[in-house]
């Protein structure tokens, strides 16, 4: 892949393309601060950008403001946003859009699955950190319908969350994807959800159970 | 009234000139009262004043320390991650400088240590364990300039040593940072029932109490603390911060 990084800490920057170019990829620009990672988007049209939310100038969310203008000028570019910290409405709001991934910054030493959430953001997909997932989680423990579930299918719909495939779930969990498919009818006959088409739905539709938006939705089409 | 001048009675009508003195009597206590009444509420107004100062700077202390912990040392301990990850999908490499990684790797982790341990230190120094005494020599082998220190008290009460040490180490910082002074004399002796911290400096002099200063956060401190601050600042002749902390002997 091509890609693109606005970092402002040199170490971070650097380390991150190594680890990058080592895998196999290629950096073709490393930016320290927002306008220039917006610059080096817009001339290098690249695969992926990924960006540090908190950059020069204002060190706030400037990293989310950017991926924002990116986005609409480059609807195809995936975009992963890195955080020192669980920011969980920000987080959910940006990977709902699809081609979003949203972790915190030391999941890149996990590299097999920082490498594969990269790979699934560029073709489509979505990474969100399972930290912010189970913040999720922790906020409808209350919600019946989640109590329905088995820890295993609890542990599966954190993953489905989190953008993962049925092959990447069958992976981190050592099953079967047979079994995997099994499981996720289950839960989602479970909460009520209608079997999604393709990836990117299935997370939609897990992610606005969790965030209580389908009850959102539906108490709006009340008259 | 006791003998003191309260206030003075003029009489509207000069022919009345001579007062009956049981009228001045009986008023004197009313406009004592309302004196002191007027007094208290100042005072109330200044403590909630002061305790919202003090809640801020506490808040705004928290957000620094946040954004050292993950500007400096979180980032620094990631990129160390990143490193030994490096060097162990190259373990079997000949041709990479796995020595050179690994020494890099090092070297950062003994600057993240040496962050953490500033950052712990600027929270509450360890040496104060010891004794104020050994706190404020760390603090003078510390400073960019000269400190004279002579330090005549024995053991103290944990609040009154670590006040003491908050305004002896933000003033001799106030001292190289603002003052442009070349030497500080730090004094911390026992008055009565209280602590009497000086600190001296040669230089420009000017400084103000001023809201919101780094002086008036340490003033709110060390009244919290039950003491008084008191800052002599001539312009071109050096300051003196003097802080009386009351501990009883």
């Amino acid at each position: 892949m091509r890609i693109v990084i606005g970092e402002d800490s040199v170490l971070f920057r650097e380390g991150l393309s190594r680890l990058l170019a080592d895998h196999g990829h290629e950096i073709v620009a490393a930016a320290g601060d927002a306008p220039s990672a917006l610059a080096a988007i817009r001339s290098n049209a690249p695969d992926l950008a990924i960006l540090d939310i908190r950059m020069p100038p204002d060190h706030t969310d400037d990293g989310a403001r950017v991926a924002a203008a990116a986005r609409a000028e480059f609807p195809e570019l995936g975009i992963v946003l890195l955080s020192q910290h669980v920011e969980t409405r920000h987080s959910v709001d940006l990977v709902v859009g699809g081609r979003f991934g949203y972790l915190l910054k030391d999941r890149v030493l996990d590299l097999a699955d920082f490498m594969a959430a990269l790979d699934r953001v560029a073709r489509g997909g979505s990474a969100l950190d399972p930290d912010v997932v189970a913040q999720l989680l922790a906020t409808r423990q209350s919600d019946s319908s989640l109590r329905l579930l088995t820890p295993r299918e609890t542990e599966m719909l954190a993953l489905m969350a989190e953008g993962r495939t049925n092959v990447g779930i069958a992976g981190r969990l050592f099953l079967t994807e047979r079994t995997v498919e099994t499981h996720i009818s289950s839960i989602m006959n479970k909460l009520n959800l209608t079997a999604a088409p393709n990836d990117h739905r299935r997370v939609l539709a897990v992610l606005a159970f969790l965030d209580g938006r389908d009850k959102a939705s539906k108490a709006a089409h009340q008259p | 009234m006791a003998d003191r001048l309260i206030g003075v009675l003029i009489p509207g009508d000069p022919a009345a000139l001579a007062l009956p003195t049981d009228i001045a009597d009986a008023a004197a206590l009313l406009i004592e009262m309302v004196r002191l009444r007027m007094d208290l509420a100042a005072a109330l107004a200044e403590i909630a004043a002061s305790r919202e100062r003090l809640l801020r700077a506490g808040y705004s202390e928290r957000r620094r320390l946040e954004q050292d912990l993950h500007d400096g040392a979180q980032q620094r301990l990631v990129s160390l991650g990143m490193a030994l990850r490096l060097a162990q999908r190259h373990l079997h490499d000949r041709d990479i400088d796995l020595h050179g990684i690994l020494d890099e790797a090092v070297a950062e982790l003994a600057t993240a240590v040496a962050e953490l341990r500033a950052i712990a230190h600027g929270l509450r120094p360890s040496s104060l364990d010891d004794g104020l005494a050994a706190a404020l020599t760390t603090l003078s082998r510390n400073s960019a300039i000269p400190v004279e220190l002579s330090v005549d008290v024995g053991a103290l009460p944990d609040l009154v040593s670590t006040t003491a040490y908050f305004v002896a180490n933000e003033a001799v910082a106030n001292a190289v940072k603002h003052a442009s002074a070349t030497a500080v004399c730090v004094s911390v002796n026992r008055v009565d029932e209280a602590i009497v911290v000086t600190i001296a400096d040669d230089g420009r002099g000017g400084a103000e109490l001023r809201p919101a200063s780094g002086l008036a956060g340490l003033s709110d401190r060390v009244s919290a603390a039950g003491g008084a601050l008191r800052v002599r600042s001539p312009h071109g002749r050096g300051t003196t911060i003097e802080a009386v902390l009351p501990c009883a002997s």
